[in-house]
């Protein structure tokens, strides 16, 4: 009886207080879940910033008639491949969020339940070599299927919990530094043109796409707002001139309104990022923890009470 | 105290000429404004580019830790294949069966 208990209070030492928590299961999860809309929105928002950019800087060099620019860049400086190399960061980001959360949430349970029913055969067989009319009932075939689910289900998390641990460690730097340039690249820079000139301040982040983006509309509204004034324009130019207007004023609009979101979508990833690094280096357990712990080691000295027929 | 950036200075410029156009309006003010948005442009092209050489570093990291998270995954399947095939990683439950009997 005493051997007994000794042998769960052993068998819950080794194998417990090493698996992953449901806290921080959940927190892969939530960064699974911010690496995937950081990812899926911006990969998007890149690639139509750009096209943006080509159309207002199309209208604007068809504006100029009188003093064109010395070099035809449409984009702005946007190239396509500087895009296709940010959206291949993005889709990386995201593959990690999801094959991160996978390895959390597998649990392995058909290979358990399939490897336990095939080691109680095996078992079995290897005693009826020795005595042809050794059985076990069933009460001790449920209670050993019992005890190797349970102890086993702990060996797949300890060993879960290792490898996450290594991963979210050794990258968790990586992804704070992408969430960074990201920053850079869906909020405006202080001292945006974009912002009212009495609400600018000191930069202290760099030029990214939404910059550029604002650039060109700050130009082509500049430009069609002139262009306008002038008297000497047909009315057809001048319908010109007022749409370029119009859509330039929209894409300032937009402008705001897209770094205000581009700021909370990089403080959630960051977030998610330091959360999750901080939740899987921390050995804290909560009283749900303990309390499903303590319920699966009853389950488990239940079982094997069946198993050495100590049952009261 | 680092230097401020080129873009910065830039769209400084832009800034003071918008408001020298506002007060004298015309054609050759409107052309050196526009002049300026392209070198504005010039500018930021290239500072972005920096940035996507980061992007660059930053999918290479990427790229292993998501290989890294496959190879834990892969390896966790393994895992259970190995308590398929053998008793091997069973030696805490071994125990506990040796009391059927």
């Amino acid at each position: 009886m005493a051997g007994n208990k000794l042998l769960i209070i052993a068998l819950a030492t080794i194998l417990t207080g090493c698996g992953l928590t449901p806290i921080q299961k959940q927190q892969v999860a939530q960064f699974a879940s911010a690496t995937e809309a950081v990812a899926t929105t911006t990969q998007d928002q890149l690639k139509t910033t750009r096209e943006k950019v080509i159309e207002l800087e199309r209208r604007r060099l068809i504006m100029r008639n009188e003093n064109p620019p010395v070099s035809l860049d449409l984009d702005g400086g946007l190239s396509a491949t500087g895009i296709a190399t940010q959206i291949a960061t993005l889709k990386a980001l995201q593959s990690y969020g999801d094959v991160l959360n996978k390895l959390a949430t597998n649990d392995q349970g058909e290979a358990i339940a399939k490897a336990a029913t095939n080691f109680m055969t095996q078992f079995e067989a290897a005693r009826k070599t020795q005595d042809s009319t050794y059985a076990l009932d069933d009460s001790k075939k449920e209670a050993t299927l019992g005890v190797i689910g349970i102890t086993t289900s702990w060996f797949i998390e300890k060993e879960k919990k290792k490898h996450i641990k290594t991963i979210v460690n050794a990258y968790a730097q990586d992804v704070g530094k992408l969430a960074e340039l990201l920053k850079h690249d869906l909020t405006l820079v202080e001292d945006s043109l974009c912002i009212e000139e009495d609400q600018r301040k000191p930069r202290t982040s760099n030029t990214g796409v939404i910059d550029i983006y604002c650039t060109s509309a700050d130009a082509v509204s500049e430009l069609a707002g002139d262009f306008l004034k002038e008297k000497e324009h047909s009315f057809s130019e001048r319908e010109f001139a007022y749409n370029a207007y119009v859509l330039a004023q929209q894409a300032k609009e937009e402008i705001r309104v897209m770094s205000n979101q581009g700021a909370n979508i990089v403080a959630k990833l960051t977030a998610a990022n330091k959360q999750l690094q901080l939740a899987i280096t921390t050995e804290k357990y909560t009283a749900d923890d303990i309390h499903a712990f303590a319920q699966q080691v009853e389950e488990l000295k239940n079982h094997v009470d069946v198993l050495t027929g100590n049952q009261e | 105290m680092s230097r401020k950036a080129l873009s910065s200075e830039i769209a400084d410029n832009i800034t003071e000429l918008k408001k020298l156009k506002a007060k004298n309006p015309g054609r050759r003010l409107t052309n050196r404004l526009q002049d300026m948005y392209d070198a504005l442009h010039q500018a930021q092209g290239k500072e972005w580019d920096e940035q996507v050489d980061k992007y660059r570093e930053a999918k290479k990291a990427l790229d292993k830790a998501k290989e890294a998270a496959q190879l834990a995954l892969n390896d966790l399947a393994k895992t259970a294949e190995a308590i398929e095939k053998s008793a091997q990683a069973f030696k805490t439950v071994l125990a506990a069966l040796a009391l059927v009997s």
